[in-house]
């Protein structure tokens, strides 16, 4: 299976990535360097800066190792009629450009036998031509007005998970499409739906109460104690549903608050929230991190995690028992660890070394 | 209308979020599924759990278990059976439908199905094609693997926690428990994944699919960046660490924000004419990044006074990507969701009619799927059971009778006795 990958909404990219750990080949088509407009990581000032060269390159080898890269000014007509050669060599075409960009391609009969565009809003509507990406997806998708404290701007993510999640969704549509040989040529992936399809209770609680979710800092909205506590070394997160409040009673040693009608119900305890917070972080502020999760998870069985840093995450022991990590080697820098595939047969076995070897080496 | 997954059943044994999420898009997608639960999996009869009020109108009604809205929205298309894994017979009837499906899919802890005795081998005796997908929140193996997981906890554990709030002393948990909603998208695709596969080869295969690694693999570039600079990243809020502007400001009326990105020079140069901020100190990318709050400052005092709707409205015709904050309802109206018809009604006897989301994906500009609504406990008993494996009616009425099927939760003193 050979699979066409072009545009810089890291949507496609994302795609093309879960193509080529299924083991497709995955051609991705590069703009030349200062004709990428669409985002950042091309932009001329952030090149110079290391730190921001380093954002950049991290992207470009988290997503693109394995695959072959070309780069072709396919925004001139020269390029163009290149890319549709290769287009119509490949088995499925995965692009995020703008559908302006589409229309300019001559997308509904452009070559490949299966057709995928991931764009902001698709290919249809009012907001077809507008522009959009991570923050102001979430935004528009109801996410942003969750995240952050009320009394306080909201938060947007700090990740591409738009566009990952779009690209995820685009992957299995598309690849169901081929194995199963299905009629159809086009497929389209609206990244404000995907946030959409993705609400936890969000539209529900406004659809059938009339309640509209509101942000409320780390707590989560209806149950008690579910939040981020800090200990000695950082913060654990807690997820106290009902069924393990005697569990953290047990850790906290304080068999009276079981007697203690503030803390009687799941609701006194929301309402007592300020008393029930003293205790526990009283308690959480005599450990470390990785003591509460032990005692937590160990000792007392319920759900608590604690807020690993990434370097703490990368070190992880239990991560290297699962042969998570893929190891990709980076001239220059040598061996790196990065995320592998995220399901994987059991039994579970080293995921294989890669090379990173940068744009333009098709 | 294009149904990739017509032909494929999935016998799905998931619950809460992740897994009937990654189901519903593997039924969007045309797939058959089976969707076979508990008589206790919707709560016990007796006592109807308000949590978020979500029964319509906030009325549990007399089967509060088959109104729950949170979960109408995640099982659609699929048909249901309530079958007792406990009892011997219900244990049969796993398997003799194992035997007639591709999936079998599943996220409950880490070693229920073994405890059942309904782990992969057995399964595979059942039907030696089968691929079977566990979804544990720290998968099947590994240290963690036996951590009581939700994914609002498995979320910290992810790395996310460290790298999201206003700054590293105030961070901030997105509440609204990630890992599920990327566990469940990264189900339908570790399914598809492994169905073609099997196309390829003719074997089934064990899936193993943690939330944790889900939730890592998304935020891959972090962990790399991390290396290559010998740090990981700083917590920046709404800044983006490459470009700027980027923020969420304020807009007219309380609690009115907008979002506002700025990643390349001509976006820049659109924003800037139209709000008419300064561009001395701001001229290029270096500049803006140097001096972020200030220019978040100005854009603040630009946006204050402002209708978000309009302002969004008037930046993106200006060519600058912006998005208003919205609420459900702002949302569930605004013209691009309803022009494309994406909320989709559905409802039953039991159930008033309601919108819920529908798919993002289109096959030949249309969705795949034909929005049936979630099917009511037990619902499709007697329909599979005679369909696929020819029981007969005295059969299905003696596991009725025997409580291995049902179409009721039990009441609290009835589920206690189990």
């Amino acid at each position: 299976m050979r699979v066409l990958e072009f545009g810089d909404n890291k949507a496609a990219g994302y795609c093309g990535r879960l193509f080529q750990l299924f083991g497709a080949e995955v051609i991705r088509v590069d703009l030349p360097r200062g004709r990428a407009a669409e985002t950042s990581d091309s932009d001329e000032d952030t090149q110079v800066d290391p730190l921001l060269a380093d954002i950049g390159r991290s992207v470009d080898i988290f997503l693109h190792t394995g695959k072959q890269r070309v780069s072709i000014d396919y925004q001139t007509d020269e390029g163009t009629a290149l890319l549709a050669r290769l287009a119509g060599e490949s088995d499925i075409v995965v692009s995020d450009v703008s559908p302006a960009q589409l229309d300019r391609l001559n997308w509904s009969t452009f070559p490949g036998a299966l057709r995928v565009s991931i764009t902001p809003f698709g290919l249809t509507g009012p907001y077809r031509g507008w522009q959009g990406f991570g923050p102001i997806i979430l935004a528009m998708g109801g996410y942003t007005y969750l995240m952050g404290d009320a009394d306080n701007a909201p938060l947007t993510l700090p990740t591409h998970y738009v566009e990952y999640q779009a690209g995820q969704f685009a992957y299995t549509a598309a690849l169901s499409s081929h194995a199963f040989e299905s009629e159809c040529h086009d497929i389209e992936v609206s990244m404000l739906e995907t946030i959409l399809s993705l609400s936890q209770f969000t539209t529900v609680m406004w659809t059938h109460q009339n309640r509209i979710r509101s942000r409320h800092g780390n707590r989560f909205e209806g149950v008690y104690p579910v939040s981020l506590y800090e200990c000695r070394d950082g913060f654990v997160y807690i997820n106290v549903v009902p069924t393990f409040w005697r569990n953290l009673v047990d850790m906290l040693g304080r068999p009276e608050l079981l007697e203690d009608e503030r803390f009687a119900s799941n609701r006194s305890r929301e309402e007592n929230q300020g008393a029930l917070d003293e205790i526990i972080n009283a308690e959480f502020a005599k450990y470390t991190m990785a003591e509460c999760l032990e005692l937590g998870q160990r000792k007392y069985r319920f759900p608590i995690g604690a807020a690993m840093t990434l370097d703490q995450v990368l070190a992880d022991e239990h991560l290297k028992a699962r042969h998570y990590w893929r190891k990709i080697e980076v001239p220059g820098v040598g061996p790196i660890k990065a995320p592998g595939s995220a399901f994987r047969q059991v039994p579970l076995t080293l995921q294989p070394t890669q090379k990173y070897q940068g744009p333009d080496h098709g | 209308m294009d149904k990739p997954l017509a032909g494929i059943r999935i016998l799905d044994l998931t619950h809460v979020w992740a897994g009937p999420l990654g189901t519903r898009i593997l039924g969007d997608l045309g797939a058959e599924v089976l969707k076979l639960e508990a008589a206790t999996a919707r709560g016990p009869r007796d006592i109807p759990v308000v949590q978020g009020g979500q029964y319509p109108g906030g009325d549990p009604g007399t089967e509060h278990w088959n109104r729950q809205g949170f979960f109408n929205k995640l099982n659609r298309n699929k048909r249901g059976i309530c079958i007792d894994l406990k009892a011997a017979a219900g244990k049969r009837l796993f398997l003799a439908l194992v035997a007639e499906s591709d999936v079998v899919i599943e996220n409950f802890s880490a070693t229920a199905m073994n405890r059942l005795g309904l782990g992969y081998e057995a399964m595979r005796e059942a039907n030696p094609q089968i691929i079977y997908v566990a979804m544990p929140g720290f998968g099947t193996s590994g240290p963690y693997s036996d951590f009581v997981a939700f994914g609002p906890s498995v979320e910290p554990m992810s790395g996310l926690t460290a790298l999201m709030g206003y700054n590293d002393k105030e961070l901030r948990n997105t509440a609204m428990a990630l890992p599920d909603a990327i566990a469940g998208v990264t189900a339908a695709a570790a399914v598809v994944t492994a169905l073609a596969q099997r196309k390829a080869s003719g074997e089934g295969q064990y899936v193993d699919l943690p939330l944790h690694e889900a939730a890592i693999s998304l935020l891959g570039e972090k962990y790399i960046e991390t290396q290559l600079t010998g740090k990981p990243p700083a917590v920046t809020g709404n800044q983006n660490r490459s470009f700027a502007p980027q923020g969420v400001y304020p807009c007219a009326g309380d609690n009115q924000w907008l979002a506002i990105a700025c990643p390349d020079e001509a976006t820049w140069s659109n924003f800037a004419l139209f709000s008419g901020i300064d561009k001395a100190g701001f001229a290029n990318m270096a500049a803006r990044l140097r001096h972020q709050d200030q220019l978040d400052d100005a854009i603040a005092e630009f946006t204050v006074n402002r209708d978000k709707h309009e302002l969004m409205v008037q930046l993106q015709q200006a060519g600058v990507p912006a998005g208003a904050v919205m609420t459900t309802p702002e949302f569930m109206a605004d013209p691009q969701v309803t022009e494309r018809d994406y909320f989709v009604e559905l409802g039953g006897d039991h159930i008033e009619t309601l919108p819920y989301p529908g798919s993002p994906v289109r096959f030949d500009g249309e969705r795949a799927t034909e929005w049936r609504r979630a099917p009511r406990l037990g619902e499709h008993n007697d329909e599979v059971l005679r369909q696929l494996l020819n029981l007969s009616d005295d059969e299905i009425q003696k596991l009725k009778d025997d409580g291995v099927i049902a179409n009721a939760p039990p009441t609290v003193e009835q589920a206690g006795q189990r």
